[in-house]
């Protein structure tokens, strides 16, 4: 009977414990822009804050939880330009930070700024003066990555609802 | 009772033994201090200079220096200024009708004191040149269609991210870290297997 009640007493502490779980190379992984971003600033290689939008499950158990911190960085940066050159911003999505670990991410997320019917109208009238318009990429912009390799964590595991 | 009483004889004879010699001493030393700098811990670089696909050629290995500290366990192990280098591995110079410049490279290392820590990244680069034809096009006629795209470049002060390649153990112990040389494994001395007669 004590033992019965003893192992009872230390299946929760049994179930805290972590366990390795591994997240498959191109699990995708739905990020978004944590802050506002614009051609008109923006510079090549300078980093952007993202953090995920859905949990990252593995199986059943969440490993990467919605709302993790990741890192991108400005891969492209195109001011607009004479004749009407609209700007594009390019970010490339670089790592989650979970922990101590690091899990690398792949992908792209592409913004090229619209030409308008103003637009091509001021382009017919001015000319070569008409500059385009900046490509500007709001908080909350979706980036879709994949993980670039296989990734083994040690986790507590928490069920996804 | 004769054997028993010889047998206790035998028994408290006392046996002549060597001397007892004191254990060797063994020098304990504490551990040199280890730290692992974990595979794809990322690493913030800077260009300090530009590369171009004017003067760049595959091959060509440029420098880069750390941007920011890479810290482990609250620890500087890679402070900022430290020097790093890539490689360009494509260079496609710009050319006339405005055709753009393009170069990859890859980071390659660290070196860090005597230690060179591998990177794992790319940096890809264009040039502009669409608009800038256009506009010579534009005003200077056919003349406009010598006019040369821009190169491709790693500005300087560009900032470039790379991944720490493997997992690497540093003895921190120094005035500089060292690459940590693993101990050797214990060697188990198993009896030997009884063989078949």
């Amino acid at each position: 009977m004590r033992r019965w009640l003893a192992l009872v007493a230390a299946a929760p502490l049994l179930a805290a414990q972590p366990v390795p779980l591994q997240l498959p190379a191109g699990t995708p992984v739905l990020l978004e822009t944590a802050q506002p971003l614009s051609s008109k600033t923006a510079v090549n290689g300078d980093r952007v804050e993202l953090r995920t939008v859905k949990d990252v499950l593995a199986g059943t158990v969440v490993v990467i939880p919605k709302g993790t911190r990741a890192v991108g960085q400005i891969a492209d940066a195109r001011a607009k330009g004479a004749m009407g050159m609209s700007g594009r911003l390019t970010v490339s999505p670089l790592y989650i930070a979970f922990g101590d670990r690091y899990i690398r991410l792949v992908g792209a997320a592409v913004r090229r700024a619209r030409v308008s019917g103003g637009g091509v109208v001021g382009l017919a009238t001015l000319g070569a003066a008409f500059t385009g318009r900046s490509a500007v990429m709001p908080e909350g912009a979706p980036v879709e990555a994949t993980t670039l390799s296989a990734v083994t964590i040690d986790i507590a595991p928490v069920a996804a609802p | 009772m004769h054997v028993i009483a010889l047998a206790l004889l035998q028994v408290s004879v006392p046996v002549a033994r060597p001397p007892l010699q004191p254990p060797p001493q063994v020098e304990l030393s504490a551990p040199a201090p280890l730290v692992i700098l974990a595979r794809d811990t990322p690493v913030e670089l800077m260009a300090p200079t530009e590369v171009s696909t004017d003067h760049a050629k595959p091959g060509t290995r440029f420098k880069l220096r750390v941007n920011k500290p890479v810290v482990v366990n609250g620890r500087t192990i890679v402070p900022v200024g430290t020097p790093a280098y890539g490689e360009v591995v494509t260079a496609s110079a710009s050319e006339a009708l405005g055709v753009s410049g393009k170069m990859t490279a890859r980071l390659i290392a660290i070196r860090l004191g005597e230690v060179e820590i591998p990177l794992d990244g790319q940096v890809s680069a264009k040039g502009t040149g669409a608009g800038s034809a256009g506009m010579a096009i534009l005003f200077t006629g056919v003349a406009g269609l010598f006019h040369r795209g821009n190169n491709a470049k790693i500005k300087a002060g560009e900032l470039v991210t790379g991944f720490v390649a493997h997992d690497i153990a540093l003895d921190v112990s120094g005035p500089s870290p060292r690459l940590a040389v693993p101990a050797p494994l214990p060697v188990s001395v198993a009896p030997p297997a009884p063989t078949a007669q």
